[in-house]
């Protein structure tokens, strides 16, 4: 030990010290058993520890905020319950409580949940456009994105490539990625909106500066091949195509 | 835990002995006059993803514009200028290249053993670092081995009966991931760093002093969607405000005269949640905080002509590098850049102080102003020989071999030569999923559609094309060049046709009577070319049809396709999520979007078949053109002299009219007789 104290590196000599302390800390910190840290009283914080926490102390508060009335507990409430698979009734029936109190979230997830079905919910696609719809028009991004995809395809009303392109538009504004590809793709194609590269480009651009894989990707393949307006540009090409590979590890969340 | 805890102690003992030992421990080491400054830089890389040596290993070629051996150089530059710098990782370090891989999965590195990462990470002499979302990449087991942490979750033994591995010789920090199972943090959640400094006295003499730095780090909440597989059920993330709110406090208490945030995550305004992914711009408004070192999103920040939306943003001053008024560094991604903070400090009598008007913020580029790169600093890629040629040999191991040239040079007039085998390995890895997994659906067929990606846009040598012999794991890039996923749609016989009909855009409509010649190929890109190749589906495209009338005879086991019928189809990310906007693919069919990429999937196919031949794996045509006669010549483009190639896939009236086209590009002009 001595010769590491005679190092003329400080900074080797800290990091050597440090070296010790780290392999304690870890012990203290994987051994420590300590009492849970005293509940916090919001209920999106409530609701991680209840889920992805496992923590039924948590899911009894935020039962109880539930039954006090907030809307926020009462969606956070459902979503748990729904997520943990057990009571999805009553996890729907709290979200509608909460989408009747003025919770656009709970009415988004309500559209979810009728968009894909979970167990003792069969998929709804009219039921989902209604509560998508009524979330979109209180100002949901990730609503007016499914509402998009859904008028693009036709889900629960006869498509509407316009209809699809304002709601895509609506959810881009609000910075939902996968709303930001869909309606480049529009402009792109003409598809329900007039056909603008230079709109498709900043779009695309926008959705690939939030970690969108195929945003990043067509950005590479425009590269490449000198698609959109853009010049044929192989180390841009390159750039985004070794970002493609990166954003996919972690792509832009779904709404 | 009596046990454990006696460890501990004795463990303490020791440490203290170190410091007091060796004169920094802070009852003594901060006795320096009231009045004394010092000059402290902080050092920041982020997202160095494994980028060591400036290498390449898919191209198996040098890259300089990646690597630390060039940022190692860019730390001594700035230690030559700063009296004082504290080096400190962003995270995302451990995995990114082909050699992360190779030390994680494929020879898996020993509990005695040190990560190649964290062994030029200790040469280069980090005091400290965070962990960021690819830290969970490959599990928590690896991620507790390399790092040398012990955790207490679910599915590993206990603590104690754990062994102790070699991690890196400094700390990490995460304070925002816990463990299911004990609720505390998995990490520890900062690390209070006393940093020796030279600094000068009130007298104008040199002194050493001590400036305690306590260091905090967040990773993306997101992990726990992104690394579902590895995370749910063991761990959990806590929102990183409340967090910063909770421990800050603490490390001012136990004197930090300075607390860096070290957030791997990016600028986002929208109202804080607990779940956000990028908290960082919530972080700053934290009381306490002295410097951020942010990470994750790839940018480089500071940078006053920065058209990225985070960086503009109220309260973001991306010219002088604050987010409401805290310094604030992000240093790009794979060593690319040095992220740096200066601060003059005067120690006040009871902590150092910061003088702001006197802190600098910058993002460092490996790169010069001439293009060129900075030298690299030669002892880095030294240290990890043995590593970095062992990843070499493996990438250029045999998996496979095949009978017979793989190539594209005729795909667009039907030889699935290159693309057989990635359906094969599409289709057979979403069959054994859905068999497994998703019990509701085993009932309908699997299918799998690939397109010829290099299809000779750019010239003669941009085709796929291995040779005929062994296959080793970079020329599984030649057969798949995107960095795809696969994925799962469940689609109807009416999809299939619909997508059928977009990819044969890739035809011009062709004109029967017309005695002139005709470009068969349109502008449509190769890419998106999608073909299925197996005997369960066959069907025509009839170029004489105008687009979206072209798809005959469209039929799955020999009878008319159901257009209610449903299926599977293997593809991969870009098309299911809407990549070159098919009809109804847009994300909403996705069945199983797979962490797995499809270029992974078709090495390991090839080591399951070992022996790749045509009659298997290369034969399988399911579509054929309408035939029909023409009055004049239809003609494509391809490399020159590849007849034989096209012969041998078996695909009838081809000619080479030219063996030079006259586009300059390397290509031959060729005519195709669709009557045969």
């Amino acid at each position: 030990m001595p010769s590491i104290c005679r190092s003329n590196n400080p900074g080797r000599l800290g990091a050597a010290l440090l070296a010790g302390v780290l392999a304690l800390a870890g012990i203290a910190w994987a051994s420590r058993a300590a009492p849970p840290d005293g509940l916090p009283d919001d209920p999106l914080q409530l609701q991680v520890l209840a889920d992805a926490g496992r923590q039924d102390a948590a899911l009894a508060r935020l039962k109880a905020l539930a039954e006090g009335g907030s809307p926020l507990a009462r969606r956070a409430f459902g979503q748990v319950l729904i997520a943990r698979g057990t009571q999805v009734q009553d996890g729907l029936d709290w979200l509608r409580q909460a989408a009747d109190g003025g919770d656009a979230e709970a009415g988004f997830q309500l559209g979810k949940l009728y968009r894909s079905g979970a167990t003792g919910v069969p998929p709804n696609a009219a039921q989902a456009l209604h509560h998508f719809t009524a979330a979109a028009r209180a100002g949901h991004a990730g609503a007016a994105y499914y509402l998009g995809i859904a008028w693009r395809n036709g889900y629960g009303a006869p498509a509407d490539a316009g209809e699809a392109a304002r709601w895509f538009r609506a959810s881009a504004a609000g910075g939902v990625a996968a709303a930001q590809f869909m309606l480049a793709n529009a402009y792109r194609e003409g598809d329900g909106v007039a056909r603008d590269n230079a709109e498709a480009v900043r779009l695309y651009t926008e959705a690939a500066e939030r970690e969108h894989p195929e945003a990043i990707q067509t950005l590479a393949m425009a590269y490449t091949h000198g698609e959109l307006g853009l010049p044929q540009d192989p180390a841009q090409a390159r750039h985004y195509l070794m970002e493609t590979a990166h954003a996919l590890k972690h792509p832009a969340l779904q709404p | 835990m009596t046990a454990s805890r006696h460890e501990l102690t004795t463990a303490c003992l020791i440490a203290s002995a170190l410091l007091a030992g060796c004169g920094s421990d802070s009852s003594t080491a901060t006795r320096v006059p009231t009045g004394t400054t010092a000059t402290l830089a902080l050092l920041e890389t982020t997202d160095l993803h494994t980028n060591v040596v400036s290498y390449d290993y898919f191209k198996l070629a040098e890259d300089k514009s990646l690597g630390f051996e060039r940022t190692a150089t860019l730390i001594a530059q700035a230690r030559q200028e700063f009296p004082n710098t504290l080096l400190l990782d962003n995270g995302d370090t451990i995995q990114g290249t082909a050699l992360s891989d190779y030390q994680a999965t494929v020879s898996p590195l020993s509990c005695s053993q040190t990560l190649a990462m964290y062994k030029v990470m200790n040469a280069a002499g980090y005091e400290g670092g965070g962990i960021g979302n690819h830290e969970f990449n490959y599990g928590l087991p690896f991620l507790s081995q390399v790092t040398g942490n012990r955790f207490n979750v679910a599915g590993m033994a206990e603590p104690s009966a754990q062994p102790t591995c070699k991690g890196p010789d400094f700390p990490l920090v995460l304070a925002n991931v816990n463990s299911v199972k004990s609720a505390q943090p998995l990490f520890q959640p900062y690390a209070i760093i006393a940093k020796t400094v030279t600094a000068t006295g009130p007298d104008g003499k040199a002194v050493t002093g001590t400036v305690k730095v306590g260091i905090i780090g967040f990773t993306p909440p997101a992990i726990m969607s992104w690394d579902k597989r590895w995370l749910d059920g063991k761990v959990y993330t806590v929102g990183v405000k409340e967090t910063a709110e909770k421990y800050i406090p603490e490390m001012r208490a136990k004197g930090a005269d300075l607390v860096v945030v070290i957030s791997h995550g990016g600028l986002d305004d929208s109202t804080y949640s607990p779940s956000m992914e990028n908290g960082s711009y919530h972080l700053s408004k934290v009381a306490g905080v002295d410097a951020m070192l942010i990470g994750h999103s790839h940018q480089i920040f500071p940078n006053a002509t920065s058209t990225v939306a985070q960086f503009n943003l109220p309260g973001v001053d991306k010219t002088a590098g604050t987010v409401n008024g805290v310094p604030t560094v992000m240093a790009n991604y794979w060593g690319k850049h040095l992220g740096v903070i200066k601060f003059d400090l005067t120690y006040n009598g009871k902590t150092w102080a910061i003088d702001k008007t006197k802190t600098v913020v910058q993002a460092r580029s490996a790169q010069n102003a001439d293009k060129t790169y900075v030298a690299v600093t030669p002892s880095i890629a030294a240290a990890i020989a043995s590593e970095h040629q062992a990843t070499i040999d493996y990438v250029k191991t045999p998996v496979g071999s095949t009978d017979f040239e793989m190539s594209s040079f005729f795909a667009d007039v039907g030889d699935p030569g290159a693309i057989e085998l990635v359906n094969q390995a599409q289709a057979d890895y979403v069959a054994r999923y859905v068999a497994a997994n998703l019990p509701q659906y085993a009932a309908l067929p699997v299918l799998s559609v690939s397109a010829p990606f290099k299809s000779g846009f750019a010239g003669g040598t941009d085709y796929t094309d291995v040779a005929q012999g062994n296959m080793a794991i970079n020329n599984a890039a030649d057969l798949y060049l995107y960095p795809n996923t696969v994925y799962a749609v469940k689609v109807t016989g009416a999809d299939i046709r619909n997508w059928l009909e977009t990819a044969a855009k890739r035809f011009n409509q062709i004109n029967p009577a017309l005695s002139t010649q005709q470009e068969l190929i349109s502008s449509f890109p190769g890419y998106n070319f999608d073909m299925f190749t197996s005997p369960d589906i066959r069907y025509e495209i009839d170029v004489t049809q105008p687009v979206g009338s072209r798809i005959v005879n469209l039929q799955y086991k020999g009878i008319a396709i159901d257009p209610a019928k449903e299926f599977i189809v293997a593809t991969n990310n870009y098309r299911a999520s809407g990549g070159g906007s098919f009809p109804g693919l847009d994300g909403s069919k996705t069945l199983y979007a797979s962490p797995d990429t499809n270029r992974d999937v078709l090495i390991q196919y090839i080591k399951t078949v070992k022996t790749v031949t045509r009659a298997a794996n290369g034969a399988d045509r399911s579509w054929h053109f309408t035939k029909v006669t023409t009055a004049g010549p239809v003609v494509f483009h391809s490399a020159p002299g590849k007849l034989a190639l096209a012969q041998a896939a078996g695909i009838a009236g081809i000619t080479q009219l030219q063996a030079d086209d006259g586009s300059g590009k390397s290509l031959a002009l060729y005519a195709i007789d669709l009557s045969k």
